[in-house]
């Protein structure tokens, strides 16, 4: 079994990149996810931030980014609902990506990284109804890695603008209008 | 070819790409005049060059053409997509004269074409070829019953040089007509005393004929070294210099001599002559007849005395040179550079600033007493710097308020309103990014004031208001911000009305009580206008939501001020500049927050026992004035530490327009520099936040949004 699918990956290697990607995974909360590498800008050791009055829950805070304010994302709250406990490991994951016709820069809070893999498309299926521990939308697809299951997040939503700009009162505001 | 052929081939190549471009744009904008005047002026420019050079074809095609664009501009005929066509034929047709004539190429073939075109153009049966030529020098050269005065006088020697006076005068008939000849004998001795191989005669001709100056020169110009030989222009042909003068090119380096020569007001030999008198004079070789010593006269003078030419064509083409001169300087004195250059510029002078803050607070950090002088030089230096850079995006509004004066002629012919528009302040200098942004909610307000503002004539009379209404553009400075009014003496806003639809789209609840101010406010909601009738101009409702959301996009407040009957100001604060301001830093709890110092007003402790604060009662009495103000660790839900240590607070006392709050803080940090960093799409939803900065420690400090604070805390005050 090991061996097919070293000689699957060895194929595919002589192939290119068309049938196999390459994909960072990380930890948060003892789960390992993945995203395309080609979305990560850099990966950074944990720095100073600042919290953000009244944004969205999830939204740990901005950081300063060479100058630049990036906001971060506390990944362990967006997909789980708990807040993400700093440890020796925890790093940022800095992605970029363009939205409503402008670069976004955004940081993700994650536990550890773990590695780089590259990932067959053979072994890639689309996202089970349930029982990933995360909601259905924000699973783009799952990987087959070494035997285990890898979710490859969808992070259009998993770090959808719209919704995370929605903060309590942007809400108060909106229930106050009668919407 | 020499120089001056091909200067007037590139310039009749822009003129005709000038009036290409003018008549495409025509075609979506039939009535504007500019666009006319610009083929006209083409046409026309073209037309008096070849004059000058005497391509008489080109100015025998472009004259007619003229003509017809002369009944357009003067609305007698109009711009069809048949008549558009036509010129752009017209404007090829020019091109290619100018190819084949200064080639001296020119075709039959051509010539055909040209008159077949003109037909088609004017409807006129076309001329012979040759005719056509001959109509145009008279064109050229002035109407025929003006008279030129040829005056010679021979010089003695003239019969031993072979110089026959009758025979150039006989030559000269040939040109035209001898209208007159008087013959001035006055120098002519006692016979016992005249050599009869000497001349003494001189003459006098009045001379009709449609020939050139030079030409006339021309005729003379054998004799020229044995006779001194005036030419005066008939009055309208002086006209034409003039205006020739005029039309001149824009050459701020030529000189007089040369301009006049260009015009045709005085022959090349007339120069020369005038030159060699000033060297005389002067002794010294006029390498630039403007630099030349006070004994020796100015070439012009010179002209003059010697009647080469009128004193009036000498001042106008000395007044032209010294416009063109000092347009060069101004012009001289403006460099064009890409925007992206200063905004790069811009952004290293924000790093500079964070990178400076970080040096001083190291200093600090370390009690590097020594170098407190060293930094507070360099941070002045950089200080100006940034002002330096930030100034040179400031552009006056005036030319976006000039814009307004189409739209208001435009629109109250077509709503048939009589309005005049005042502009004041129009060189009230802001940001360019600002003054672009600011164009579209300028238009949409200009538009309504227009619209439902001023009232008909009629309406106006009734009222005993003047027929004319007045729209006002003003700008002007105020504490860091940039005003910018728009003010009618029209109608008002009818409050009444104002609450009427609102209850009926059930934005407001009928037993809600609302402050004037409130009310009006309320049409900056959407969905809201009181015209009854929608027109193509505005009155749909939208439009004034999206008037507030672009000045609000800039961190500026509008504001409505209005009496019914007598007119509506609206008024629009906006921030000098996006990219840097001064920030007056505060902290609560741990965490610290820049207010934009322009807004501050002042500090004063929170002295609760003077001021009875409680939970209920949110403001204080600031020396007899009602203050309302906001606790920021509450406001913004700050993490309190534990620590229930006796904090001595302080109230931030902040003005925008005319309204103040007051924010209570713990600690005052001081001025700083603030850096504006865009805060991203994820923070749009809280309007209490406007952007951040980099802090010289590297951290990242928040900048309130004074307003969107004020705001959201009246909308939760009158929630609870």
């Amino acid at each position: 079994m090991e061996q097919r699918e070293a000689e699957a990956t060895g194929v595919e290697e002589a192939k290119g990149s068309e049938g196999a990607g390459q994909y960072l995974t990380f930890r948060v909360l003892n789960n390992r996810y993945a995203i395309d590498i080609l979305d990560v800008k850099e990966i950074i050791e944990v720095t100073s931030m600042t919290r953000v009055p009244k944004a969205h829950a999830s939204v740990h805070g901005v950081m300063n980014l060479r100058g630049n304010v990036a906001p971060v994302v506390d990944l362990a709250h967006r997909l789980r609902g708990q807040t993400l406990r700093f440890g020796r490991r925890s790093v940022i994951l800095v992605v970029e990506f363009e939205w409503d016709g402008e670069r976004q820069t955004i940081g993700m809070l994650a536990d550890e990284v773990s590695e780089i893999v590259e990932i067959n498309d053979d072994h890639i299926q689309s996202a089970p109804e349930f029982g990933a521990g995360i909601r259905r939308e924000y699973i783009d697809r799952m990987a087959r890695v070494d035997d285990a299951f890898i979710v490859l997040l969808n992070l259009a939503r998993v770090l959808d603008i719209d919704e995370l700009s929605l903060n309590q009162e942007a809400k108060t505001e909106l229930e106050e209008a009668g919407v | 070819m020499d120089d001056a052929t091909q200067t007037f081939i590139q310039e009749a190549d822009e003129l005709l790409v000038q009036m290409e471009d003018a008549l495409l744009a025509l075609e979506d904008d039939p009535g504007n005049e500019e666009l006319i005047n610009s083929v006209f002026r083409a046409m026309h420019t073209i037309k008096g060059a070849a004059g000058i050079f005497g391509f008489d074809p080109i100015v025998t095609f472009t004259h007619p053409v003229e003509t017809v664009l002369d009944t357009v501009r003067s609305g007698a005929r109009s711009i069809d997509s048949e008549l558009s066509a036509l010129l752009l034929e017209c404007k090829d047709h020019t091109a290619r004269l100018v190819a084949e004539v200064t080639a001296s190429e020119l075709s039959d073939d051509t010539l055909e074409q040209g008159a077949a075109l003109l037909h088609r153009l004017t409807g006129e049966a076309p001329a012979s070829v040759k005719d056509q030529v001959e109509g145009a020098a008279e064109e050229a050269s002035g109407p025929a019953n003006e008279n030129w005065l040829i005056s010679l006088e021979f010089k003695a020697d003239a019969f031993r040089n072979g110089i026959d006076p009758v025979s150039f005068i006989n030559y000269l008939s040939n040109m035209g007509e001898v209208v007159d000849l008087v013959l001035h004998d006055d120098r002519l001795p006692p016979a016992d005393e005249a050599d009869p191989e000497s001349c003494y005669l001189g003459f006098d001709i009045v001379f009709r004929g449609e020939v050139a100056k030079s030409d006339i020169a021309s005729v003379f110009e054998f004799a020229e070294d044995d006779c001194d030989i005036r030419i005066l222009p008939p009055d309208d042909i002086e006209q034409h210099f003039l205006e020739l003068v005029d039309e001149l090119p824009e050459d701020h380096t030529r000189r007089l001599g040369e301009m006049l020569l260009e015009v045709g007001a005085i022959t090349s030999h007339e120069l020369s002559e005038s030159l060699q008198i000033q060297i005389t004079q002067d002794g010294t070789p006029p390498e630039d007849e403007e630099s030349e010593k006070p004994p020796s006269a100015p070439v012009g003078e010179i002209l003059v005395q010697r009647k080469a030419v009128s004193e009036a064509v000498v001042n106008k083409a000395l007044g032209r040179q010294a416009q063109e001169r000092q347009k060069a300087t101004q012009e001289a004195r403006l460099i064009r550079v890409n925007s992206d250059k200063l905004g790069r510029l811009i952004n290293l002078v924000g790093e500079l600033v964070i990178s400076n803050a970080a040096i001083k607070l190291m200093t600090e950090k370390h009690g590097l007493n020594d170098m407190n002088e060293v930094i507070a030089s360099a941070e002045h230096l950089i200080e100006e710097i940034r002002d330096n850079a930030l100034q040179l995006r400031m552009v006056q509004i005036g030319e976006t308020f000039s814009r307004f004066r189409r739209v208001v002629r435009d629109v109250s012919k077509e709503l048939d309103k009589e309005i005049e528009l005042v502009i004041n302040g129009g060189d009230t200098e802001l940001d360019k990014t600002v003054v672009e942004k600011i164009n579209d909610p300028l238009t949409h307000l200009v538009r309504n004031a227009l619209d439902h503002g001023i009232e008909s004539p009629r309406e106006r009379a009734r009222q005993g208001k003047p027929a004319k209404g007045t729209l006002e553009l003003n700008a002007y400075h105020d504490s860091g911000h940039i005003v910018i009014q728009i003010k009618d003496d029209g109608a008002g806003l009818d409050k009444d009305k104002i609450r009427a639809k609102a209850e009926a789209i059930g934005m407001i609840k009928p037993d809600q009580v609302l402050s004037d101010k409130e009310l009006y406010q309320l049409i900056f909601a959407p969905g809201l206008s009181t015209k009854e009738k929608a027109n193509n101009l505005s009155g749909r409702g939208v439009g004034m939501d999206v008037v507030r959301r672009n000045i609000e996009a800039l961190r500026g407040i509008i504001d409505i001020d209005t009496e019914l009957g007598a007119g509506t100001t609206v008024t629009i604060h906006l921030p000098l500049t996006l990219a840097i301001i001064d920030g007056f830093m505060v902290g609560a709890e741990n965490e610290r927050y820049i207010i934009p110092l322009s807004m501050v007003e002042e500090c004063v402790e929170m002295d609760s026992g003077d001021w009875e604060l409680s939970e209920e009662r949110r403001y204080v009495n600031l020396r007899g004035e009602v203050l309302p103000y906001l606790r920021l660790t509450s406001f913004l839900e700050i993490p309190t530490s534990d620590s229930a240590r006796d904090k001595r607070e302080s109230l931030v006392i902040v003005r925008i327009g005319n309204n103040k709050a007051g924010f209570v803080v713990d600690e005052l940090h001081g001025e700083l520099q603030t850096v504006i960093k865009p805060l991203g799409k994820i923070f749009q939803g809280f309007k209490g936040i406007s952007g951040s900065t980099v802090l010289g420690s590297g951290e990242v400090a928040l900048i309130l949004d004074v307003q969107g604070l004020i705001h959201t805390a009246m909308a939760q005050m009158g929630v609870h």
